[in-house]
């Protein structure tokens, strides 16, 4: 899985630490790191609430245009 | 307000629950061996020191067994069919016919009461296995059924 580097933009633009987003969301700041690492696949239920945080669309943080269906 | 509240995220779980299936797993097939060991070391008579064994094995085996059935689940690898339950139930039955070979073979030095023990165990446990798997397969089909008719997809109908 690729490094998700949208979510670490987004949260450099909210001036926001892992930390600080982890805690918003509920989730620690290792899930938070594996999730940017590319090596945890969030559900949707997390992508919503990290995307309401950010201020984002699941598209502009999660969309990959490469990937098959 | 729960009194124990979970305090792991969905990765945590998930990973918390890798590692308690990993140990379900090691205690199945830990119990598994130790009886097996203490079958083939004590000889056939020794139900009174394999008994604590034997029923927290079997527990988990029934457990696993009736949960997954429940739940429409049949197994990660193997299809739901006659077929397949057959095979499974013929190599139980080899298994368990070679392992008593071995647990009277150490008793009493005879090969041929052996084989013949053997091959009526083995039989047994042949004939055990496909009953109570047909039984699984006939429980999960139903269920399966019984879910179809439950939750129709809307969309066929137009």
């Amino acid at each position: 899985m690729a490094r998700n580097i949208r979510i670490k933009v987004a949260r450099a633009e909210k001036d926001m630490t892992q930390k600080a987003l982890a805690e918003a969301v509920g989730i620690s700041r290792q899930t938070m790191n594996a999730i940017e690492q590319g090596e945890y696949n969030p559900t949707i239920k997390l992508c919503r609430s990290i995307c309401r945080v950010l201020g984002k669309s699941l598209d502009e943080l999660f969309w990959e245009e490469d990937t098959p269906e | 307000m729960k009194k124990w509240k979970n305090r792991l995220d969905e990765m945590q779980e998930q990973k918390m629950l890798r590692v308690e299936r990993n140990g379900c797993w090691l205690a199945f097939w830990g119990l598994s061996i130790a009886i097996f060991t203490q079958l083939i070391y004590y000889g056939p008579d020794c139900s009174d020191k394999i008994i604590g064994e034997f029923i927290v094995f079997m527990c988990l085996a029934v457990y696993i067994a009736i949960g997954s059935v429940k739940n429409g689940i049949w197994d990660r690898r193997l299809a739901p069919t006659w077929k397949a339950n057959l095979c499974a139930s013929l190599l139980g039955g080899i298994a368990g016919g070679v392992i008593r070979f071995f647990i009277v073979y150490r008793e009493y030095q005879s090969v041929e009461a052996c084989v013949d023990v053997g091959v009526i165990v083995g039989i047994n446990i042949f004939v055990i296995c496909f009953v109570l798997l047909s039984i699984a397969l006939l429980v999960y089909k139903w269920k399966e059924n019984r879910a179809e008719k439950e939750n129709p997809d809307e969309s066929e109908r137009k």
